[in-house]
């Protein structure tokens, strides 16, 4: 039996949803610094290592003029999470989750984008490797953008862009997925699923870089 | 789908596996090493709790005699590895969290955040066992490896004391326990050690009988159950109202409370319902209660008060809770647990799903 293939939503629930997870997730330390790796031109919109700066353009994105760079890290977050859906089918490197007639999917790319989708709308879209909790209060994003920045918490500096570094960054997040997915195996709450990647080992870098040019030739040369 | 057993030893194979490359991709001075170092050491450990030395896969024996030439070098760069003061502080926050989760996308958040938490945890303490195996066997000092080793003391301290924000990861917990060698404790106590915290959340986790053990009912099935319950549902017509004895009189919520499964399916409209969340905040909000049940029907219901420890210790710990009008005694953990026919005895007569500490306290109220 063939397996179906997962629905493609192109769209968060609504605006706001896709800024605040922008905020949440691009522009909050230390996630931030990964996004970076992944995202050429951040540092061309954003210093990722700088909160001031970052907090800054999270708030430009709640006032009435967001500025060109908050805007355009937006669509840069954007373009890449749908991009990350698109790839995650395109492997098999997802799975199926099911509570009664509700049916829920979850993916992951070459980046190590973990998206959550359901059949309308893509829910979420983060690196889990340094993500940050939310906050048990409801947020005011005018006064405070960055809810989930704990400045208590010691980061680290920002890793050079490079394919070591890319490739280390995929596979945390692939070690860190595959326990979602083997979570959710033991709870018996999987439908179908696309491959065995998160019960095997992540690709080494040679193979993940002949699967990162495969991704971009079938993209049409863009990425 | 394969046997639990086999895809978790699978699983842990492929991680020492992977691990291994992971070590051979980074010179042992790259800033990468200390990681990798201990994902080896870590993913070895999982692999000796899992076989006996002479019933290892051979995949897993030539990553062994890798370790045993880099041994030196692995433990150098593991010792170089960040602690788990990060971990405290993340799982603190988690805690905090835990009582005010509202919408099923940050529920959903917090769950994936807490598996991940219990792994690491799991990781750190499986590394350091078998990093002070490779010190001992190459004479190497301890020192480092015991300052650590008090941190690691006081995470798993804090998990023992809040397990509840960690079950999310039961039934992982659960399948490495069922995957572990059965002569874990007799051949290697100090590695048997590593699966205590896995008992402690899969105990948690089965006292709370969260998970049905039952497939969904088919449509066809479900539709056998309604026409069979309609032959003998009362001439009264149940959805209706019934009188008020009395002026002002509120109408019981119960419908949480399982009657028996077959009636639930009788009666629900949709899918067969699954876990339902019960929470009530108490009268000066700093104290929450919680219960979750599943269309399984059990012989208690158990509500788990939460509050700040000092809170927990001197106002509510030894003091009757109830429900209803049925008492229970809160014990040290927040836990109180009541007869589930004398609640269905309660409900039946029409009493409200009132909660109170001590039969002359206040109401807390239900938040769901």
């Amino acid at each position: 039996m063939s397996v179906p293939r997962p629905p493609l939503p192109i769209a968060f629930f609504a605006e706001d949803h896709a800024r605040e997870h922008c905020c949440d997730h691009v522009m909050t330390r230390p996630e931030a610094h990964d996004w970076a790796l992944i995202m050429p031109q951040y540092c061309d919109w954003a210093d990722p290592a700088n909160d001031e700066v970052l907090k800054v353009q999270a708030a430009s994105l709640w006032s009435e003029n967001p500025n060109a760079n908050a805007t355009a890290l937006l669509t840069a977050y954007r373009t890449l999470i749908r991009k990350a859906l698109l790839t995650s089918v395109r492997l098999g490197w997802w799975w199926e989750e099911r509570k009664g007639t509700f049916s829920e999917w979850f993916g992951m790319d070459l980046n190590g984008i973990f998206v959550i989708w359901d059949r309308g709308v893509i829910r979420s879209a983060h690196l889990r490797r340094n993500g940050s909790m939310p906050t048990k209060e409801t947020v005011d994003r005018c006064r405070n953008p960055l809810p989930r920045r704990r400045t208590e918490c010691r980061i680290g500096k920002l890793l050079a862009v490079n394919d070591e570094n890319r490739h280390c960054l995929f596979r945390d997040n692939h070690e860190s997925v595959s326990r979602l997915y083997q979570t959710a195996y033991y709870q018996k709450r999987i439908g179908w699923t696309g491959s065995d990647i998160f019960v095997g080992r992540a690709p080494r870098l040679g193979k993940w870089r002949s699967l990162v040019a495969e991704d971009i030739d079938a993209a049409g040369g863009g990425s | 789908m394969k046997d639990t057993v086999e895809i978790t030893r699978h699983i842990a194979l492929e991680k020492f596996l992977g691990a291994a490359e992971a070590w051979e991709d980074f010179p042992s001075d790259s800033e990468h090493a200390p990681d990798a170092a201990r994902r080896l050491l870590a993913a070895s450990a999982g692999i000796c709790r899992m076989y006996p030395l002479n019933e290892r896969p051979d995949a897993a024996m030539c990553v062994e005699r890798l370790l045993e030439r880099e041994g030196e070098q692995v433990l150098k760069a593991w010792l170089l590895s960040p602690n788990l003061e990060r971990w405290i502080e993340q799982a603190r926050d988690l805690d905090q969290i835990l009582d005010g989760v509202q919408s099923r996308d940050v529920h959903q958040e917090f769950d994936h955040a807490a598996i991940d938490a219990w792994d690491e945890l799991d990781q750190h303490g499986l590394a350091h066992y078998q990093a002070r195996a490779v010190a001992l066997s190459r004479g190497a000092s301890l020192d480092r490896l015991n300052v650590l080793a008090g941190v690691l003391r006081r995470a798993e301290d804090f998990f023992a004391d809040h397990l509840e924000v960690f079950l999310p990861a039961a039934a992982s917990a659960a399948a490495v326990l069922a995957s572990c060698r059965r002569d874990l404790l007799p051949s290697d106590p100090d590695l048997w050690r590593t699966t205590l915290i896995h008992r402690a959340l899969a105990e948690l986790h089965s006292s709370l009988d969260s998970e049905p053990e039952y497939e969904p009912l088919s449509n066809r099935d479900r539709q056998a159950i309604v026409d069979r319950a309609q032959q003998h549902r009362p001439s009264t017509n149940t959805t209706t109202p019934a009188k008020s004895d009395s002026p002002g009189r509120v109408r019981p919520s119960w419908s949480w409370l399982s009657e028996t499964p077959m009636l639930m399916a009788a009666d629900a409209a949709g899918p067969v319902p699954e876990l339902i969340r019960v929470e009530w905040i108490s009268p000066d909000e700093k104290g929450r209660a919680v219960t979750i049940v599943g269309p399984k029907s059990t012989d208690s219901v158990r509500i788990n008060f939460r509050a700040p420890p000092a809170v927990l210790a001197e106002l509510l710990a030894g003091k009757n809770a109830v429900l209803a009008g049925v008492e229970s005694v809160i014990d040290n953990h927040g836990n109180a647990e009541f007869s589930s026919d004398s609640l269905r005895d309660a409900m039946a007569r029409g009493v409200p799903d009132e909660l109170r500490v001590t039969q002359s306290g206040d109401a807390w109220r239900r938040l769901s």
